[in-house]
């Protein structure tokens, strides 16, 4: 009797870990993170130059986008507007809200493929992914923070203390350090196997769908796949949620 | 008596030892630039002191800081030695008023720098040091680095509690405030170099703290960096 409810809890306690083992989100690799530029996509914009990818800059950067710490009253992250079952866009709703319910004036843009992009905001006014950021951090009306108190929370924890000295190798905190672990993160959110990118990878589509394709659908399509204030990109890429992020 | 070959082997070896003590990397000597702030006549103090501009109106220095990059050193004979770094001079701050270069030992004619931040360091992304975004110098929501903050109270100033606050930068043509200052050098080793506030505020464009308590955009700065380039100036 007490043998095989042994034998059981080992099972359980097998299967447990091998899931863990396997499961992506636990274990990233130097593979897993390296920037493979899709067929038939241009030259990236940002191609993270004194920015190197590594897998423990990567998991840093991930665990800063979903950790409510970054915000005033730590009661949101990034994940909160940029849904991560919504193509990291913010369904369902007319506008974004940031802290004590504070609603701004504009609803987040989806995220994908940022590295091909020239100007980041709806009006354009952020020149570089590195530093876009700064803004929802800042702003009053988002996560209502200040760069030396949230760099001072952050170096009071010793999980992040931690954190950055796997990444960097020592344990300084800075602006710098901050925001290009969020670069590599959101940098990687490349979409390439929507129908359309399938359709030009010459890969089979139904017939309705090929005739969809006209030369004005075509201009339309990659000014969309490359830009990602469009709120209709969800529906596009639901095939590329089923993968690993 | 030594063999030609020991005294040509002796002589060269001498040859090298001297005019190695002469190579330019050994001999490298401090060249220091003490920037003072002031207005007009007076040194500039922070929130104390009540100051007037030509218009007759009084105001009070809260905060001033701003950029200065790109240090190059004229020989007499045309060499150019460069600093490209970025410096950030802070009122608050007086050791950042105090720039020691080292240079190689020459006498040089003239000294050229600029008010502000070069255009590639506006445009790469996020810098660290004097650029780092928390020395609160940088616009966010349009990239870009502030060059100068000036900022303090006025009666005259119609802007909330009579503050005045001028944020200026821009590094995109036709709002370019990067401006380049040359200044004739004596053969010294340290140099004061002026900065008068006085040149901005008194600027005809800037037209008193009643007409522009603030500007905080390149659109509005672009027509002043003139005058804070002529801010700076050997005494």
């Amino acid at each position: 009797m007490i043998r095989s409810r042994l034998l059981l809890t080992t099972c359980i306690a097998l299967l447990f870990f091998a899931f863990v083992k396997e499961n992506p989100f636990y274990h990233i690799s130097a593979e897993d993170v390296r920037l493979k530029i899709p067929k038939g996509f241009p030259d990236p914009v940002y191609a993270f130059k004194n920015n190197t990818i590594e897998p423990a800059v990567f998991v840093l950067g991930r665990t800063l986008f979903y950790d409510n710490l970054l915000s005033r009253d730590q009661t949101i992250n990034c994940g909160t507007c940029h849904q991560r079952f919504a193509a990291f866009a913010h369904i369902d709703h007319r506008l974004s809200h940031g802290i004590y319910a504070r609603i701004g004036t504009r609803n987040v843009p989806a995220l994908q493929n940022l590295i091909w992009k020239k100007a980041f905001m709806w009006d354009g006014g952020v020149n570089h992914l590195e530093v876009q950021p700064l803004n929802p951090l800042t702003n009053p009306a988002e996560m209502d923070e200040d760069l030396p108190h949230l760099l001072s929370k952050l170096r009071a924890d010793t999980a992040y203390v931690s954190r950055f000295r796997n990444a960097f190798g020592d344990t300084a905190i800075t602006t710098a350090r901050l925001l290009k672990a969020l670069a590599q993160f959101t940098g990687l959110m490349i979409s390439s196997n929507a129908r359309y990118d399938l359709y030009l990878q010459k890969k089979k589509v139904s017939p309705k769908e090929k005739k969809q394709v006209s030369p004005s659908f075509e201009r339309n399509a990659r000014a969309v796949m490359l830009n990602p204030c469009s709120a209709i990109m969800p529906i596009m890429i639901h095939s590329w949620l089923q993968t690993r992020l | 008596m030594l063999r030609p070959f020991t005294t040509s082997l002796f002589c060269g070896l001498l040859l090298l030892f001297f005019a190695g003590s002469g190579y330019p990397a050994k001999n490298k000597k401090g060249f220091t630039l003490k920037f003072e702030h002031r207005v007009g006549q007076a040194l500039l103090k922070l929130d104390t002191v009540t100051y007037y501009n030509q218009r007759g109106q009084a105001f009070q220095i809260s905060k001033f800081k701003y950029y200065l990059s790109n240090f190059k050193f004229y020989t007499s004979t045309g060499k150019i030695i460069t600093d490209a770094s970025c410096y950030l001079l802070n009122e608050e701050e007086p050791s950042t008023k105090q720039i020691t270069f080292k240079l190689p030992e020459k006498a040089y004619t003239r000294l050229e720098f600029e008010f502000g931040v070069d255009s590639l360091r506006n445009v790469n992304g996020i810098n660290e040091g004097a650029l780092d975004p928390i020395n609160g110098m940088y616009w966010s929501w349009n990239s870009g680095y502030i060059f100068l903050k000036l900022e303090g109270t006025s009666p005259a100033s119609t802007a909330t509690a009579h503050h005045f606050e001028y944020h200026l930068g821009g590094y995109k043509t036709p709002y370019n405030c990067r401006r380049r200052i040359q200044l004739s050098l004596s053969g010294k080793e340290s140099y004061d170099i002026s900065v008068d506030v006085l040149s901005l505020l008194n600027s005809e464009l800037l037209g008193g703290f009643s007409t522009t308590p603030a500007v905080s955009d390149p659109q509005h700065s672009a027509p002043l960096a003139d005058a804070c380039s002529r801010m700076f100036q050997l005494p």
